[in-house]
């Protein structure tokens, strides 16, 4: 222990004595291990930290899966809560939430909040205790029981300032009081929401439970095993169940229709896993290329410090306590690199967080705790010994009475240099690696950001409104109000056009359903055509520049009473009507086999609009006249404006107060903001491993530089014998530089391979790109070659400025 | 003490090999002084190196007290010389990093002497070798004797019984070559096995043997 501790006062002072070395090596491990810290904390938030719940290993989620409509998971219906509920040898408990807005009235401003409607179960389900009061009871999802509410800790701490006398205050909600009975503690998140302002009981009334509600699906469902139950005895068990429910149900489930438990941890984590775990690889990789780099480094100095190694073992140091001496220096210089990374890390992760934009999944508690502390310390001793080892190795095969003998002259330069051609050889190839993959993101991102989304989404102001059941009880009222709505936005100045839908595009939110097509018959084990419903205003389609393709748009005379009418995307007629006039033809809701079928007949074509992202897969959308189907109780607006569309909201919320002075603006957003928002994932994927793969370059161009000029310093007295000899500078500059492309082009081309074979991992996150695009390799390897070619430039420079007599004589 | 018989050392160049030490018979015994002498390349340093067991790549036989250097493993001979030998070069060969005290400290520090009886040693060390005062120097603010004065002390501090010494005064002036001699000549009547190699006629003279070699012979 002593002799350990005098290793390492002795390897601070070398160290501390080499400050140009040290310093470029710290900062470049720093690098490396700080993006390493960084990224495993979100692995950590995400992936391996427990979920903020009661033995949350024993929770589980359940959804509606469908696998011929893209492996489509939904939330649970009303009925579908029961059966599943009632699985008492399944669940031990169980609960849906129903996440909604609504508005907040008699304390000021009018707003918009998020509530999250949840069944009795719910918080004994979840075991988190409240801040403050009491969580909501069991008996309270009844109605009449249920106008009691549990703040969040954020919105107890906005609204009423942390103030304890807030129990038992009223909350009017939707033109209802609410008694806030509790407060959630700051570290509760819904795992469904990433916003939920309060809580309040869920209330399903007798026709919620009808069987024809069995694919009114938007109840996220959480339950608790049973004890003993494990999730893949849950899923057998559920599948059975809903093999069993397909035959009394055909009109509600297809033949496909399956039930999906999955293990809440797992749902957390679904959809960023495997991207995650690229980016560890990623920045793993770039921690490869700085320990090449340091070894680099080393083993420069180790050919100067072969005679401080000698000497040691002519004063008796035996190999292990060299060894041990030599890693000892490296390890303190990791751990240097370590705590400056760690630093970096500080500083990098809020960065990360904001530049993830809200794509990481709501539970994640991203943050560098003690876990992240240890894997950093972790991280730092393998880096040390893993840059330490070859230079010490290579300095333990020193001969030392070689070493003795020239007085501390380097020695062994051959097989060090070796050495150290072979680390910037394999350092270009992992950086051409990460290149590639950035690349192929970078195209991908490209070419997502370039689909034409079907509308002119420039100059599009958005926002939703939610028109409470108790001041518009009826669908009548409901309608003339938002056409009401409607008129005034279109009426006001610096407004172009204005129309409602029932989903605005990029906003987050879609209902679907299927439909029966005129004339198509659905063949065996297929799905019914399903696709995207729509209620809108006759100004939406026109306000949004939809391309009108055939027929005619809504007008105000599709109402209640008149022919009923829909207009259908090109999608759809492209599917079931590809070579005949689709005007004129007809949907349903109904099957063909039903006494009393309904007809909607389609007068309009337009071209499809994106929805869920300008990446997802197109489903078929189907529109339908607002007026002609009762006023939906929410309803989102798209305003095109001459100027900002931020810069109207003014205007609007004037022309909104003008109908209902009650009535707040919720999710308003510019629809740049929303399609730019739906990019995020990708822009975020491709930002990170952009940035690492950078880092990379320039690590391994640093890496090659560093060989290069050890290079000519090696070379002196040859290249001063070749200049002596009548050789010019542009032949000695050639002769450095083609030995510097030499190594480049290894690097490359072992890079290349390697890419091939490991670009195969981030097909799911391309988009319309091949995991092996030529286009990307070829463009990167040619960087790379440009950025070696640089690298190698200046010391073939100082080769040429080689003074021959200089040269020889100090050899 | 120590009997070389037939030592030979040798480099493979091409198909063929160059030899460095042929033939090197040679004993010497405990307490002497031997001088090795003769031209550059003459392989005067490799035998020094081959003694001190610095270098293990040899054929022939070479026996240290009862130890029959030439069948032992590089683990035992590592554990021989940090027993026998100490080792004076004509580069002071100092560690930079380290203080004087430091320097004398790292040889008793090989060879797990606990750090309160070092402490001692290197005290008593620096009093004899009267660097007391520069204890807490560095060897780049020590003059070149004075560094050479630290490197014997360094290389006698753990009391080695034989003294190997390569070109020692090769980098001093007459004067402080001539203080080191002495003190060679103290260590050698206390006792300490000296053998040195030196091209100086007058450093020689201190010994009581004078060994020559001529292209890796032992000139008769």
């Amino acid at each position: 222990m002593e002799t350990l501790l005098q290793d390492l006062r002795y390897a601070v002072r070398s160290l501390l004595n080499h400050p140009g070395f040290t310093v470029v090596a710290v900062l470049t491990l720093a690098l490396g291990i700080g993006a390493n810290t960084a990224i495993f904390s979100v692995v950590n938030g995400v992936l391996l930290a427990p979920l903020p719940y009661r033995e949350p290993d024993r929770l589980v989620t359940v959804n509606h899966f469908y696998p011929s409509l893209n492996n489509l998971r939904a939330p649970v219906s009303v009925p579908g809560f029961r059966d599943y509920s009632a699985r008492a040898d399944l669940f031990a408990s169980a609960a849906v939430e129903n996440g909604m807005a609504m508005n907040l009235t008699g304390s000021g401003e009018p707003e918009r909040v998020n509530v999250t409607l949840v069944t009795g179960q719910f918080f004994p389900l979840l075991g988190v205790a409240p801040a403050l009061g009491r969580s909501l009871q069991p008996d309270e999802a009844e109605a009449g029981k249920n106008h009691v509410a549990v703040l969040s800790w954020g919105f107890w701490q906005q609204k009423y300032g942390g103030d304890r006398g807030a129990l038992g205050r009223k909350l009017t909600l939707d033109n209802e009081d609410y008694e806030i009975v509790g407060v959630m503690p700051a570290r509760f998140q819904d795992f469904f929401s990433r916003r939920t302002d309060l809580f309040a009981p869920a209330v399903f009334k007798p026709a919620d439970f009808a069987d024809n509600r069995r694919t009114n699906e938007y109840l996220p469902f959480i339950g608790r095993l049973a004890p003993g139950v494990t999730v893949q005895r849950a899923q057998t068990e559920l599948h059975a169940l809903a093999v069993r429910l397909r035959t009394p149900y055909t009109n509600s489930y297809s033949p496909d229709w399956d039930l999906k438990v999955t293990a809440l941890s797992d749902e957390a984590s679904r959809g960023v896993r495997s991207g995650l775990l690229i980016l560890l690889g990623a920045v793993a990789a770039v921690l490869l290329i700085a320990c090449a780099n340091v070894a680099n480094l080393q083993l420069a100095r180790t050919a100067a410090r072969a005679r401080d190694v000698a000497v040691r073992v002519a004063l008796g140091a035996s190999p292990r306590r060299l060894m041990r001496y030599l890693l000892t220096e490296s390890v303190v210089l990791a751990l240097a690199g370590g705590a400056v990374g760690v630093l970096l890390a500080l500083w990098g992760v809020p960065a990360l967080l904001a530049l993830s934009s809200g794509n990481l999944p709501v539970t994640a508690r991203v943050g560098v705790d003690i876990r992240v502390l240890g894997f950093a310390l972790l991280v730092s001793l393998g880096t040390g010994l893993l840059f330490g080892f070859a230079p010490a190795l290579q300095m333990a095969r020193t001969d030392l009475h070689e070493s003795l003998k020239e007085g501390g002259r380097s020695v062994g330069h051959r097989s060090s240099l070796r050495l150290r051609r072979g680390l910037v050889v394999s350092t270009v190839a992992v950086a051409l690696t990460l290149l590639v993959g950035a690349g192929l993101l970078i195209r991908s991102f490209a070419r997502v950001v370039g689909v034409d989304p079907g509308f002119r989404p420039d100059h599009l102001l958005t926002f939703s409104v939610s028109l409470s059941q108790a001041k518009y009880p009826n669908d009548t009222v409901r309608v003339q109000v938002l056409e009401r709505l409607n008129a005034a936005l279109n009426a006001t100045p610096g407004i172009v056009s204005a129309g409602g839908t029932s989903n605005i595009p990029f906003g987050g939110n879609w209902s679907t359903s299927s439909f029966n097509v005129e004339g198509y018959q659905v063949p065996t084990n297929t799905p019914m055509p399903w696709g995207d419903m729509r209620l809108v205003t006759p100004t939406y389609l026109p306000t949004m520049r939809a391309t009108l393709k055939a027929g005619r748009q809504f007008s105000d005379a599709d109402r209640a009473g008149s022919p009923a009418v829909c207009i259908v995307d090109e999608e759809l007629v492209h599917r079931y009507w590809p070579n005949v006039d689709p005007i004129g033809k007809r949907i349903t809701f109904n099957s063909f086999t039903d006494s009393s079928i309904q007809w909607i007949q389609v007068v309009g074509v337009v071209g499809h609009m994106a929805h869920e992202g300008l990446d997802a897969q197109k489903r078929v959308q189907v529109y339908f006249p607002v007026a002609q189907n009762g006023g939906i109780p929410f309803l989102g607006f798209t305003v095109r404006t001459t100027g900002d569309p931020l810069a109207s909201l003014g205007a609007v919320r004037g022309a909104v107060r003008s109908v209902d002075a009650e009535l707040p603006l919720a999710n308003v957003n510019s629809m740049d903001h929303l399609i730019e928002q739906s990019t995020g994932s990708r822009r975020f994927a491709m930002l990170l491993l952009g940035g690492f793969a950078l880092l990379a370059m320039t690590l391994a161009s640093i890496g090659l530089y560093g060989v290069m000029s050890y290079t000519v310093t090696q070379r002196a007295r040859e290249l001063g014998v070749r200049l002596a000899l009548g050789a010019d500078s542009r032949e000695v500059l050639g002769l450095v530089l083609l030995q510097g492309l030499k190594l480049a082009l290894t690097g490359v081309a072992i890079g290349l391979l390697t890419a091939f074979a490991v670009t195969r991992v981030m097909k799911n996150m391309l988009f319309n790109l091949s995991a092996t695009d030529p286009l990307t390799f070829l463009a990167i390897a040619l960087l790379l070659v440009a950025v070696a070619l640089v690298a190698s430039y200046l010391p073939a420079l100082r080769a040429t400025r080689v003074n021959p007599i200089e040269a020889l004589r100090s050899e | 003490m120590i009997a070389l018989r037939s030592l030979e050392k040798s480099y493979p160049q091409g198909g063929s090999k160059v030899f460095v030490l042929r033939q090197i018979t040679l004993d010497i015994g405990p307490g002497e002084f031997v001088t090795i002498m003769g031209p550059s390349g003459a392989g005067k340093s490799t035998l020094l190196a081959i003694l001190g067991m610095l270098d293990g790549e040899w054929t022939g036989e070479y026996q240290l007290f009862t130890h029959v250097i030439h069948k032992l493993k590089p683990r035992d001979r590592v554990a021989l010389h940090k027993q026998y030998v100490g080792f004076v070069f004509q580069q002071y060969h100092l560690l930079d990093d380290l203080t004087v005290a430091e320097n004398l400290d790292i040889p008793l520090s090989y060879r797990d002497i606990k750090k309160a009886e070092r402490q001692a040693i290197v005290a008593d060390t620096l009093d004899r070798f009267g660097m007391v005062a520069k204890k807490d120097l560095y060897p780049r603010q020590l003059s070149g004797g004075q560094q050479q004065l630290v490197a014997v002390a360094r290389s006698v501090i753990h009391k080695p019984q034989i003294l190997l010494a390569d070109e020692p005064t090769g980098n001093l002036h007459s004067e402080q070559g001539r203080e080191i001699m002495e003190l060679f000549k103290q260590l050698n009547a206390a006792g300490t096995t000296i053998i040195q190699v030196t091209h100086s006629e007058t450093n020689a003279t201190y010994g009581n043997r004078i060994v020559q070699l001529k292209d890796g012979w032992i000139a008769r």
